[in-house]
This record gives C-alpha cells, structure tokens and sequence, in this order.
C-alpha cells in the first residue's frame, strides 16, 4: 500500500449531487477540499441521445441499475430482497447524469411528521432554515418553473420560464382542471434560456440519457466547474474502500484503489462521506476496527436501516389523440400535490404526489412503456403500437415510504465489486400504510386521465426499476441513540466523520429528494464553518 | 458484418421475425427489414443471449419437424402456432428474441420513418413544443394555500 504523504483537510467520497454542492460551499469560503469519485468525467458528446440506438444504449451502458449496467466504476447490489430495483450511476456527478432533473422542495410539513402525524420522526432541521440553501442551490443548479405554487410557502423567481407543457401537459392540465385539483409546471433543474454559460433545453426527451447540451442541470456541469476553478481537488477512478481510524478513535483518512487497482492510503483531517444512502453505509459498514466492530459511526445500531425509496405506481392512460409526448423533457410535465398532506379519512397517513411523465420512443413502447406489459406480437402488434405512441401520458404516483428499521442495507456475505470491496445487500417491504396509499393514488390518477380524456387507463401498482431514490441510511437527529449524526452532518461517535448525503434523511417527503439532499448538504457545509474549523488545526 | 448466425439459423430467423413483427401496407416486417443483422451482432457479443438463441431456434426447427415441415415453409397460422408453443414453453428465449427484436427493429431508420417520426437521434436538433396555456393555474390559485402549516 502506497501512502501519500500530503494529509488533506476535507477529504470528500463522491462527487454526485451532495459531493458537489458541499465541495464547492467549502471552497468558496477559502476552504481546502479533496474529492474522491469512483467514476470518471463523462463526455456530453459521446450521450447516447446523439446515436439512432439511444432506447438501446438506456438498457445497456446507460442503464440506470448498476446490475445491467456493470460497467468498470459500478459495484452490484443485492437487490433480491427487495421489491424496488435501487439505481445510481458512478461519475462525476453521480446520479444527476442520469436522473430526469425534477426538482421540487420537501414541504414544510416533511419535517415534522413525528408531531403533526405521529408517525417518523420530526427533523433537526426546518423548512424555513433550509429555504435560503433552497435558493442558492437553485441559483447553481438553475431552475425552470413558475412561482405562486400555492402547494408551498413563496418561492423566489425561477431562473427560466417552465419546461412547456406541449399537447400532452395542456391535456393532462385540463383533467386536473375538470376535478379543481392541484397541478403546477414542475420545478426542473432544466434551462429553458440560457443561464450561466449553458445552454438552454431543446425538448430532445430522454433526460435519462445525459444531457449533451448540458441544459439539464448534472452537477459535473453546474457545481464542479465552478468549484475546481475556486481550487477544489477532485480525483476520479478513486474506489474508497474504507475509512481508516487513529488510536484515538477519529477518522484519520480513507484507503482506496486507484485506476490501475492499487490499494493507496490518503490521510485526511476531515472525511466527508457524499455516497447517498446505499454506498455510504455500505462503506460506513465496510470501516471495521476493534473500537468500531460494527462498523464505524454505528454506535446506534442505525447505519444502514431505515432504508426509504419511494414507492412509485405507474398509471398510463391511452388516448385518441396525438399528444407527441416523446417531444419535450421526459420526466416531467406538470406535477399535482392535491394529496400530499395527510387526510386520514383516505385510510392512510402522510401522502403522494403525482409527477405527469411524458411518454416515450418507440422501442419502450413496444417494450411495455413505463412499467407496462410488452406489446403482443403478431398480427395485432402494429395496432396496438399505433395506438400507443405518442398517445400515452403516465402518472407517476411517488409515495411517502416511512422510516422501518427492518427495511435496511447491509453487506453481502458473497458478492462485491471488482476491488473485492463487500457489496451492498437491500431488503425492503412495503409498508400496509404505502400500499394503501399507492392503492388510493392509482384510483386518483385514473379518475384524472380518464377527466383528460383516456379511453384506457392500467397501472403497474409498484414500479420495480424505480429506486431512483436513496434515503435515511444513516438518519440526523439530536438524540445520539436514535440517530447517527447532528444537523451538522457531523457523526455523533467520530467527530470529524460527517455525513452530508441522502442517508441522512429522517423521513422521505412524497418527491424527489436532490433540491432538499443538496439544501442540506449546503447547510451542513455553513454549520462546518461555524462550528467544525477547530478539526483542521 | 457479424456471421454469428450459420445461413440456415438465418433464414429461419427472417421468418420467425415477419410473424413477430409482420409486414403490412406502411410496415416492413421485422424480416424483410433485416432485424436479423442486429440479433446476429448483440447474439454474437454475449455467450448466455448466444446459448439460449441457439438453443430456441433448434427448439422451433425441432417443433416443425414434429409437425412435419420445416418452419420456413410453413403457413403463417402453422408458424404463429409453433411460436405460441416456444411462448409458452421456452419463455426465456422467446422474451429475449422478442425484446431484442423490438430493439434492433424501432431503432432502424427505415422503421423509424415508416412510423412517421424523423429517422434520427433525439440530439443535436432537439423538438418543438408548444409552451402552451397556463391561465388555468389562476383556477388553482384562487383556492388557497395548499400545504399545511408546519
């Protein structure tokens, strides 16, 4: 093992959404930072968007499951105990070079579901502390939307005007609009103009795929540029197996391999874990010594539990007309967040939301579409793909998963990377509560196609590849037996080991998460100013 | 060009493909449109998808000479009936020849075009799309606060 003998102050693992935000906070304010990503820098030239198989290459190299996609950078999971397939992508990055930029705020009401349901556990942190995180990670990010979203308090002015809603978001509205339900164009972390030396969207679809306009907001085109131009030091092909400990119990480093596969030691002040909330306990897990045998920072027994996806529910209406929801960007349109807060009398607590999803190409929809049964083949095959292709909008319906101590990672006793690294096993069930709740939203969103205009409406009750979502592995809160660090990110047993990711969530809100994960991980980074700058003396 | 398939793996394929995806009016059949070029590539690049396709077109040939014909000189309604039977019993190799013929089909230009879209990648030329109506939402707003105070 080689070791290098330049001890860093902040040494950072990932270089995905929280990675990026929290690198670049330190930065600016004259901090010393070092990244280490296991993944490389993609080329937005080489997405597969520029290439005639694009729908293939988003099953292959572009897979979002890293199962599938098994490329060099990627570790497997053992997802066979569990009924959401996780997805991430390793790179400069991380997941927002794949993910579809929908990018609503948790509400008010999130962070305390302990006092105003019961259920969970409230937060250290409160909406209106993050609100101004909120904006700045707006600002960086950029932000297409509209303000006067009556389902939150006042936002501040978007950067660019809403993704438009095309025939697809103007009939789905319309539904919305037949019931007096809530709906809103999405906040999107997609340009519609351009801001900030990018450029803006031009509807090509598939989001999914790598943006190569770098509209669509991946933190190696927003945060890091701005970053390593301020001095950050960020090293890809870098795969951390472990964080290493002194004699007096703090973090004093990390051990990784490098691209050619040599085990190399870098010693650290600081060490910040950014993996999200499978590759942080599973590392976290993988950091065994005799003052930490069950892992480091797990005094608690919490690291890896409390494992929240979001369960997702498919429901595709079809229509007569040609709504060409292949044109615009695909994970978004417009949003509903008519029941999103609790309402008892539904038979379930917390709540849903729905997300219009645009519909897709032409090999997905022979494939089945968002979550659907593949087409027949045969003599009826091109009917019923006529019938489908841009005739399709797909609700979304993403639900409030609760905080289960038995839905957990942990390593596997078998499998693991190319390094030799443990991967990570998953277990999850979903909850009663979820099921209701997924059960009620799937009626919700077909009585609302079917107001559109749907002449049919299925749904698949629980989307398998859709664990987008990575959440409360390694939970905050006050109380040190029943969390795992401070609102600072800081570990409540390792005092300069911090936590600035998704695992930190305590509970899971009903939307995607990244604005809130990388609003915290800005937070955390100013608590570090204020409270942490004695650990680099 | 990939020669993964031998000749006579190649032609029966054809013809299993124009039953898949069969040829009409505006459509090429998944057949004529040389989907089999692509399935000869990916079958070729993958030792399990080369096992199993190599397997399940013995399978189907197998299923004919039982009926006493080679498939290719089947009629339609024979071929359909020996490819339900392969559905149903060599489900494995009939998804993945589906599926991957799915793929290689809508990805290939001419097909792309025949569906009436532009037979070319979503970038660099990107869509137009209405921005589109937004009055409603003053419907929404004049309904108040939505989220609960917390």
């Amino acid at each position: 093992m080689s070791s290098s003998d330049d001890r860093q102050d902040i040494v950072i693992i990932g270089a995905g959404a929280s990675g990026a935000a929290f690198a670049w906070s330190l930065v600016k304010d004259g901090f010393s930072v070092l990244c280490l990503e296991q993944g490389g820098w993609t080329d937005p030239r080489n997405y597969p968007s520029n290439q005639q198989d694009w729908e293939i290459r988003r099953q292959t190299d572009f897979n979002p499951d890293p199962n599938f996609r098994n490329l060099p950078e990627d570790y497997p999971v053992n997802d066979k105990d569990s009924p959401i397939a996780p997805l991430m992508y390793n790179a400069v990055g991380g997941s927002t070079i794949h993910w579809s930029a929908h990018f609503p705020r948790f509400h008010p009401s999130d962070f305390k579901t302990k006092s105003l349901d019961g259920v969970g556990d409230d937060w250290p942190v409160t909406y209106s502390e993050l609100e101004p995180y909120f904006d700045t990670n707006d600002r960086i990010m950029g932000v297409a939307g509209m303000t006067g979203d009556t389902a939150y308090p006042p936002k501040s002015e978007r950067q660019t005007p809403p993704i438009p809603l095309g025939v697809l978001g103007q009939t789905m509205a319309s539904g919305f609009d037949k019931l007096g339900w809530h709906w809103w164009p999405s906040d999107s972390a997609i340009l519609t103009a351009p801001y900030d030396g990018r450029a803006a969207c031009n509807n090509c679809g598939p989001c999914d795929i790598g943006c190569s306009r770098r509209a669509k907001a991946s933190t190696d085109v927003t945060y890091w540029p701005k970053a390593l131009a301020m001095g950050a030091q960020l090293k890809t092909h870098c795969r951390v197996r472990e964080v290493t400990v002194s004699k007096d119990g703090l973090a004093d480093g990390v051990i990784y391999y490098d691209s050619d596969g040599q085990v190399q030691e870098q010693k650290a002040k600081v060490v910040v874990m950014a993996c999200n909330g499978i590759g942080t306990p599973r590392l976290l897990l993988n950091s065994t010594s005799p003052a930490f045998p069950d892992g480091l920072a797990n005094s608690s027994g919490l690291v890896g539990k409390n494992l929240m996806f979001h369960p997702y529910a498919m429901v595709t209406g079809v229509f007569d007309e040609m709504l060409e929801g292949y044109k615009g960007p695909m994970g978004a349109s417009i949003v509903s967040q008519e029941h999103y807060e609790t309402d008892l009398s539904r038979g379930f607590v917390r709540g849903y939301a729905f997300q219009v999803a645009r519909s897709p190409g032409p090999v997905a929809v022979a494939r089945g579409g968002v979550g659907g049964q593949r087409l027949p083949w045969g003599d009826g095959h091109h009917t019923a793909l006529a019938e489908r292709l841009g005739h399709t909008i797909t609700i979304a319906v993403i639900g409030e998963d609760l905080p289960e101590l038995h839905n957990e990672v942990t390593l596997d006793d078998e499998l693991t990377d190319s390094s030799g690294i443990p991967a990570p096993k998953v277990s999850y069930t979903l909850s009663e509560n979820s099921r209701k709740m997924m059960d009620h939203g799937i009626g919700t969103a077909t009585e609302v196609l079917e107001a559109a205009g749907a002449h049919t409406v299925t749904a698949n009750p629980l989307l398998r590849p859709a664990g987008w979502h990575l959440l409360g592995t390694a939970r905050m809160g006050e109380d040190q037996a029943s969390s795992v660090v401070g609102r600072s990110g800081q570990s409540h047993d390792v005092k300069n080991l911090f936590i600035i990711d998704g695992s930190v969530f305590v509970t899971a809100g009903a939307v995607n998460p990244t604005s809130t994960i990388q609003a915290v991980a800005l937070l955390m980074a100013d608590e570090f100013k204020q409270n942490a700058r004695h650990l680099l003396d | 060009m990939a020669t993964f398939l031998s000749d006579d793996q190649r032609s029966l394929l054809d013809g299993v493909l124009d039953r898949l995806i069969p040829p009409t009016s505006e459509m090429p059949g998944a057949g004529q449109a040389g989907t089999a070029e692509y399935l000869d590539t990916i079958v070729g690049e993958s030792p399990r998808l080369a096992r199993l396709f190599a397997a399940g077109i013995r399978s189907i040939e197998a299923a004919a000479m039982q009926r006493g014909s080679s498939f290719v000189e089947m009629s339609c309604e024979q071929q359909d009936d020996i490819l339900k039977h392969v559905e149903s019993n060599e489900s494995a190799f009939f998804e993945a020849l589906l599926m991957h013929s799915y793929n290689g089909y809508y990805s290939d230009p001419k097909v792309v075009e025949a569906l009436g879209l532009e037979p070319r990648p979503p970038q660099p030329r990107g869509h137009e799309v209405e921005f589109g109506d937004f009055s409603t939402l003053e419907a929404v707003q004049s309904r108040g606060q939505a989220y609960r105070n917390a």
